[in-house]
């Protein structure tokens, strides 16, 4: 079962090898990871796509929450996150397919930010489902080169990873 | 906050300071090139300085003081090679949860990742087998480095930190703030159980017709002793440990039974097969006390109470989950069914019988000889090794004697060579307590270069070593599962270990048959110095095994 992780860190440096590494341990491939600066100064914000066994993930993420560097994890799912993608894709066109493609692109609600030599760099972010619909209908005019970010999510309504951090006094 | 205390200061000196501030007395450690300004400092301290003669051996000395103090231990070693040195004993202060403090040395920053003279990424290493490890990479860092260090290393479920420190940081100079206040925002230990699961045992366990305790390693850390015998005793419910667990209580207690688990008594195991409900304190349930884990799960409820959540339901699932500190949760559990389960329970009166004991005391066998020492009743720690004989110390020695948490043994990662340099370390943090150490001749010669360092600064412990000329826990499994087909597992008599501990200053004696042993022993406990009782074993006696099915 597929399973989606957010995680409130520390930047600091090593932080995404501590983290990986409890998923490496027990056997666990991530699908995707994205990782990027918060509002907060000096913390960022995983997001881990994994697949596996739901009570070893669950392990695993009591395990990563114990790191000293992590400060929240949270598990998102379709009912109680907006989830999206980000994926580029550098595709052929000629004169002959360019209005059916740029249409295509423009139902699936991505966009085209470039056009060179003949291929053209779409742009989309949406649903796993959308993205994929559109990679499906693109295939035939011929992919040059594509990359997905793999998912990030936010809570809706009000829950936040971002809770008023807790500090413990560890001396002073 | 007292300005007047801010002072400028080099590196190694701030960490000297704060060493003290934490209330260090002893630093296991070995110098090199990268830690040498931290030695400078050492040098005319207030700090004992305890020289070892391997790196691995200061930090299982940094173990046994942990365990037998209850404070942090602490070892120090230099970059490359010494901090490598130094795995084995982190990695073992792991398993058990012992709170150790390491430092190592490292190569001046602009050299870090150019794979310098003695440069290794000791953090990245470490990772897996620290709670928390850290680069420090200005002078200004390392007070409150070191003070989250000490303060991670013994909160929630205590275990071994890692401080990584270039040479160079240790030269610079900074402003010393000792009031400084550090905070933590990602680790926050539960410590008191919550209040409906702990409502939820207590009902549950008002109704057991027959519940059983299994205390593991978390109550000897927690110090939940009092309210474990507590708990037995307002239900009369029998006390069985894991290997961790021994020393949790008192061997003479009525109510406890030993050890469970693929080497535990047949009444423990008895018990196990009986009981319609099993709390488990500060116990993991790992493989080798659990047996099946298929097996295991049909038996019983479970109460599961731990400090860590990330060891809830790890391996076997529990019907009721409690995170926090044993003692704690015991408390209030006790409490609880005092206040509102009083007439549902009738304390069943202790079981009958003695604790399992060995028999044919005629031959030199090991569990003979731990046996008689163990009659002894000596009030002493004991540490061990790992192999048979450590098996056989856990399942005989049950001297009234044994205090709580005296009972010191790798369990978690069964690494050979721990017991001279653990029992070291407990002899220096209880230098007014006897201490005893029960090893092989496989796993004396891992870390034998220590008698060195027990003559160097006169620490006292009283060895007895099970010399069978033979591995012979890898004799047993290959007898058990290889058609006792034996390879690698035999040693030819070509060692006198009596001589060895004299070449390092010490004395010892060699004994050939059992009725010379009581003698031996008396002569070693005599002597104010460490004294080897080698034991000529000649006897391959497995140790049996249990099953569900027995
Ligand atoms: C460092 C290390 N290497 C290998 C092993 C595997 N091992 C477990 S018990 C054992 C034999 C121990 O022999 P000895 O210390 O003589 O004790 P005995 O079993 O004879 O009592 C070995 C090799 C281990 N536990 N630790």
């Amino acid at each position: 079962m597929q399973k989606i992780i957010s995680i409130l860190v520390e930047d600091k440096p090593g932080v995404l090898m501590r983290i990986a590494g409890l998923f490496y341990r027990r056997g666990f491939n991530i699908d995707a990871l994205s990782v990027g600066n918060t509002e907060i100064p000096g913390k960022s914000r995983f997001t881990i796509t994994v697949n596996g066994d739901e009570a070893v993930l669950e392990q695993v993420r009591k395990q990563v929450q114990k790191l000293v560097n992590v400060h929240r994890t949270a598990e998102h799912d379709m009912d109680n996150s907006q989830l999206r993608e980000y994926a580029l894709i550098k595709i052929h066109f000629t004169e002959g397919t360019k209005t059916e493609i740029l249409h295509l692109v423009d139902f699936f609600g991505g966009r085209v930010i470039d056009i060179f030599e003949g291929t053209a760099i779409v742009e989309i972010a949406e649903e796993q489902s959308r993205i994929d619909l559109l990679f499906a209908r693109l295939e035939p005019y011929g992919i040059l080169e594509s990359l997905r970010t793999g998912k990030v999510s936010m809570f809706r309504g009000n829950r936040s990873l971002n809770q008023p951090p807790k500090l413990i006094k560890v001396s002073g | 906050m007292s300005p007047k205390r801010k002072k400028r200061m080099t590196g190694a000196r701030i960490l000297y300071n704060v060493l003290m501030e934490e209330g260090v007395d002893v630093i296991f450690g070995y110098p090199g090139g990268a830690n040498l300004p931290f030695y400078d400092v050492l040098c005319d301290s207030n700090i004992r300085h305890i020289l070892v003669r391997h790196e691995q051996a200061a930090a299982h000395m940094a173990d046994g003081y942990a365990r037998a103090s209850g404070r942090v231990g602490v070892c120090l070693a230099t970059s490359g090679p010494g901090a490598t040195n130094l795995v084995t004993g982190i990695a073992t202060a792991y398993l058990d949860s012992s709170p150790i403090v390491a430092i190592t040395g490292q190569v001046e920053r602009r050299f870090i990742g150019t794979d310098a003279f003695q440069e290794v990424d000791i953090v990245g290493i470490t990772i897996p087998i620290t709670k928390h490890n850290q680069h420090i990479m200005t002078a200004g860092e390392i007070v409150p480095a070191v003070k989250t260090a000490f303060w991670l290393a013994k909160a929630g479920r205590p275990g071994p930190v890692l401080l990584d420190i270039p040479r160079d940081v240790l030269l610079e100079e900074a402003v010393y703030d000792p009031d400084v206040v550090v905070t933590l925002e990602g680790y926050n230990p539960i410590i008191s159980g919550h209040s409906g699961q702990i409502k939820r045992a207590a009902k549950l366990l008002s109704g057991a017709k027959n519940p059983v305790i299994v205390a593991g390693g978390g109550v000897i850390r927690s110090g939940a002793t009092d309210e474990l015998i507590r708990l037995s005793q307002l239900l009369g419910a029998p006390v069985l440990t894991t290997l961790m667990g021994k020393s949790a209580v008192p061997p003479d207690y009525p109510y406890y039974l030993g050890m469970i688990g693929m080497h535990g008594t047949s009444r423990a195991m008895e018990a196990v097969k009986r009981a319609d409900v099993i709390v488990a304190a500060g116990a993991r349930f790992g493989d080798r006390a659990v047996l099946s884990y298929d097996a295991f799960e049909k038996m019983a409820k479970f109460i599961q109470i731990d400090i860590d959540p990330a060891e809830i339901e790890k391996t076997v699932e529990v019907d009721i989950p409690i995170v926090g500190d044993a003692g704690k949760i015991l408390e209030e559990l006790n409490n609880r069914l005092e206040k509102d389960h009083a007439n549902d329970i009738t304390a069943k009166p202790p079981p009958t019988g003695e604790l399992e004991r060995y028999e044919q005391t005629e031959t030199m066998g090991i569990p003979a000889a731990i046996e008689l020492l163990s009659k002894k009743n000596l009030d002493a720690v004991v540490t061990t090794d790992v192999g048979r004989h450590q098996i056989w110390a856990a399942k005989y020695y049950q001297s009234t004697g044994l205090d709580t948490g005296m009972f010191i043994t790798s369990g978690g990662l069964g690494t050979m060579g721990f017991g001279l340099p653990a029992s070291l370390g407990a002899k220096v943090a209880r230098p007014d307590k006897r201490v005893i150490l029960i090893t092989g001749d496989g796993s004396f010669m891992m870390n034998i270069q220590e008698l060195a360092t027990s003559s160097h600064y006169d620490l006292p412990v009283l060895v007895l070593l099970m010399n069978d000329h033979h591995l012979g826990m890898i004799r047993q499994l290959q007898d058990a599962f290889y058609d006792a087909k034996y390879m690698a597992c035999e040693f030819p008599e070509n060692v006198d270990f009596v001589a060895a501990a004299r070449a390092m200053g010490l004395d010892g004696r060699r004994v050939t048959s059992i009725d010379q042993l009581d003698d031996a022993i008396e002569e070693g406990l005599r002597s104010k110095h460490t004294f080897v009782v080698e034991c000529l074993i000649d006897s391959q006696e497995n140790i049996p095994y249990r099953t569900y099915e027995d």
